[in-house]
């Protein structure tokens, strides 16, 4: 048996010796060339199954070699024999001849970078696309080649300049909106600056009339009639100091600033002087930082002091002895203008309503008072680029705080 | 001539091949042919001293093509020779072979085109039929009318780590084009020509008594002993005789058709086996066993036998069978010492005490399945001791 299988093998091998082998008997070139050109076929068939353009174009002459189906259609490319094939330039644009140029003169170590172009084309049916084109160098059969992708991105195109389109219209809106609020915000100030100022004259005669009233009828009325004569004057000069808040409410976001060098260390001192004058007999310390300046208009500036240095002595009418500091501090490059007094304070959970207007803090009872004041000094502050905040403890006193964009360095 | 002794197949592969003065002038049209663009010209030191190497480089160049030269091939070539200019041939990004010079060269610049076509090792493809897929295109240009290594289907690698010779048997290394030019044959020295004559003349002999012979392998076996037996004592006499040349290389060229198709038989198998044990020149030990083993053969190839006396032009009417084999390799013998071929086996440097693993390795050669009388290893160590 095992010689049997030997003989076998010993016949096997000579006819191998003889050409008769499996392997030489199957010696073809033709069956070989017959499988690569199938592959070959098959590799076209799958290019021509991509949607994208595929083109094979010769680096020096920079005419199209060959192409798959896709970029026929995207180019409308047509195989004719009798003209010369076109160029890559008569493909995707002659606009793009500059880039292409630089980048094929490009140095040997970025020899392996691709170039990413856009190109647009109308097609013979008038539709429009866009493509991103993408070219990279390839060598076959020894020939410099440069391969060039083109994807249709119209699509994409179409949407992001909708995209661009509704962000305009929303971008106009907002500012037609913005105009309209500005416009309507000014009436309304316009408004209320003549309302305020309208109001005046009918109340200066209420006013006046009352004290005919008093000085000329003296003998012809009773105590009670008089009584309520001065409660009627009582209730004017409060009316008369609130059309004065909303005016300068109004005034201060009203009407063009002159910015000019000002001296508050003085201004403040006029200020504080006149308010001794009033209260003669109440015990109060100032000390005011000699020397500060800074830059703003004269008008709301001294508004803004007078609201927060005549806060700081009201509120602090309850204590026997009161301190008032005005000065400045630098904390982070920044110049912090403070005044601060020992007075009522506030609870620092109504910090928010502080500025608002007509919000108040206190009674009138408590302190008098129309809640303007501190809402005109936020608008100028802010007028002026600057921010202004408040710290305070009840019982223990009240310091403010703000910034000027424009403020000058203490000299 | 005999008629077919058996229903057999028989299968006849020869590659187009150009015979002739300036034949090797055809090599730039040839490597076109073959879509050639980069080529790896293979050859030796000496072949390239001669200056055949150069002419072929320079008519390549003036085509066009872009040659890389392989010249570190030394005679019994070696699988890491074939290796190096697989890896030259890959570098150089060659897509054909142009091979100028013998059999060594030849050698290996087919088993360079195996493994350029199909990879791995060329140690790899020992045996029969192992090859599946066409090599690298193969141009040859033959400088030595001998090993026909130009038309054949063997190529003899050595592997030097078993100290061994494998061959490589299959008709997928039959060179795509032979470039057969007598006038390249002139630069080889009287010695080297004798061996190659002889070489040639046991490729005949073994075509023709091989039990795979057939008519048209006969007629080409036939033709190459007259040619040979003609001129191989001319061509020793006359060495710049190019009508001798011509004739000489015309009969290597039919010896090789012939036994490329027909194959070998006893002497080649242990003529490897000597190459790749002690390194010795293969015309050489060819030519020191042929007649030892015709001897050994004679009686299971007769009829053969009466073509090889025939086409020597012996004298041998009304012979016995004894007279005639006695004739015969009476007369091998005394060509070889004619043309200056007179060492043994044991002038060689081969001892007694090496006859049995010679032998062993013989015996496992494919050469052997086609002598005519069937050898077990002691048949084999005989010869040897008597060649010694
Ligand atoms: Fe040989």
């Amino acid at each position: 048996m095992k010689r049997r299988s030997n003989k076998k093998s010993q016949q096997e091998l000579r006819d191998g010796v003889l050409g008769l082998g499996q392997k030489s008997m199957r010696k073809s070139y033709y069956s070989q060339l017959r499988r690569r050109m199938d592959e070959l076929e098959q590799y076209r068939g799958l290019l021509n199954q991509a949607r994208d353009a595929i083109c094979l174009v010769d680096m020096d002459s920079l005419s199209l070699v060959d192409c798959n189906d896709g970029a026929k259609k995207m180019f409308q490319l047509h195989s004719d024999k009798d003209t010369p094939p076109p160029t890559l330039l008569e493909i995707i644009g002659e606009n793009h001849e500059k880039i292409i140029t630089e980048w094929l003169s490009q140095s040997d170590e970025a020899k392996n970078d691709s170039l990413e172009i856009e190109a647009e084309r109308t097609l013979a049916g008038g539709e429009h696309i866009f493509i991103l084109l993408s070219l990279s160098r390839a060598v076959f059969a020894d020939i410099k080649h440069i391969v060039c992708v083109g994807h249709d991105i119209t699509a994409r195109r179409n949407a992001e300049i909708a995209l661009q389109n509704s962000h305009a219209e929303l971008e106009n809106r907002v500012k037609e909106r913005t105009r309209e609020l500005a416009h309507s915000n000014k009436e309304l100030e316009a408004f209320a600056y003549s309302v305020s100022h309208d109001l005046r004259a009918p109340l200066r005669s209420i006013e006046g009339f009352g004290q005919i009233l008093l000085d000329d009828y003296h003998g012809k009325m009773d105590d009670e009639g008089k009584q309520y004569i001065k409660y009627m004057q009582e209730g004017c000069l409060e009316m008369n100091a609130l059309i004065d808040g909303i005016l300068a409410l109004s005034r201060s976001t009203r009407g063009e600033i002159h910015i000019e060098e000002l001296d508050l260390s003085s201004l403040a001192q006029n200020i504080v002087q006149t308010l001794h004058n009033t209260e003669p007999e109440r015990k109060v310390t100032t000390a005011i930082m000699p020397g500060l300046t800074c830059k703003g208009d004269s008008r709301l500036i001294k508004t803004c002091l007078e609201n927060l240095l005549g806060n700081a002595w009201k509120y602090s009418s309850k204590k026997p002895h009161t301190q008032i500091d005005f000065g400045t501090k630098e904390e982070d490059g920044e110049t912090i203008y403070y005044i601060q007094d020992n007075g009522d304070g506030f609870d620092m959970n109504s910090v928010e309503r502080l500025f608002q207007p007509f919000k108040r803090l206190h009674t009138n009872s408590q302190f008098e008072g129309n809640g303007i004041g501190l809402a005109t000094v936020k608008r100028i502050i802010e007028r002026h680029g600057g921010r202004i905040w408040a710290k305070g403890e009840v019982g223990i006193g009240a310091t403010f705080n703000f910034t000027l964009l424009a403020a000058a360095k203490k000299s | 001539m005999s008629s077919l002794l058996s229903s057999e197949l028989r299968k006849f592969v020869a590659p187009e091949f150009v015979f002739g003065i300036g034949a090797r002038k055809q090599v730039g049209q040839y490597a076109h042919n073959l879509g050639a663009k980069r080529i790896l010209v293979v050859s030796d030191a000496g072949v390239k001293k001669a200056g055949w190497t150069d002419e072929t480089v320079d008519i390549l160049s003036q085509e066009g093509f872009e040659c890389t030269q392989y010249l570190d091939v030394t005679p019994n070539p070696k699988a890491e020779e074939v290796m190096n200019g697989v890896n030259l041939y890959n570098e150089a990004q060659c897509d054909a072979i142009v091979v100028v010079g013998g059999g060594s060269p030849i050698d290996c610049a087919k088993g360079i085109s195996i493994v350029a076509g199909n990879g791995g090792k060329i140690l790899s493809y020992e045996g029969v039929d192992t090859v599946p897929f066409p090599g690298a295109p193969l141009l040859c240009i033959p400088t030595t009318a001998g090993t026909a290594a130009d038309v054949s289907q063997f190529a003899i690698i050595t592997d030097s780590s078993r100290r061994n010779k494998i061959a490589i048997i299959t008709k997928s290394i039959v060179p795509d084009v032979s470039l057969i030019d007598p006038q390249t044959t002139l630069t080889m020295d009287p010695f080297l020509t004798a061996c190659t004559g002889l070489d040639a003349l046991t490729h005949a002999v073994e075509a023709l008594v091989s039990n795979a012979h057939s008519p048209i392998t006969d007629l080409h076996a036939i033709k190459a002993i007259e040619l040979i037996a003609k001129n191989i004592e001319k061509v020793i006499q006359t060495p710049d005789d190019l009508m001798v040349r011509q004739n000489m290389t015309l009969g290597c060229l039919e010896a090789g058709l012939a036994f490329s198709n027909a194959s070998l038989g006893a002497v080649h198998a242990m003529a490897h086996s000597l190459g790749g044990y002690l390194d010795l020149p293969h015309g050489e030990c060819n030519a020191i066993l042929l007649d030892h083993v015709m001897a050994f053969n004679f009686k299971d190839a007769e009829k053969q036998f009466d073509h090889i006396a025939k086409a020597m032009d012996l004298e041998v009417k009304g012979f016995t069978t004894q007279q005639l084999r006695t004739s015969i390799t009476g007369e091998v013998d005394r060509l070889r010492r004619s043309v200056g071929v007179v060492r043994s086996l044991g002038e060689l440097g081969v001892h007694r005490t090496d006859v049995g693993e010679l032998a062993g390795k013989a015996i496992q050669d494919p050469c052997l399945l086609t002598n005519p009388r069937p050898a077990i290893k002691r048949d084999i160590e005989v010869i040897y001791e008597e060649a010694l």
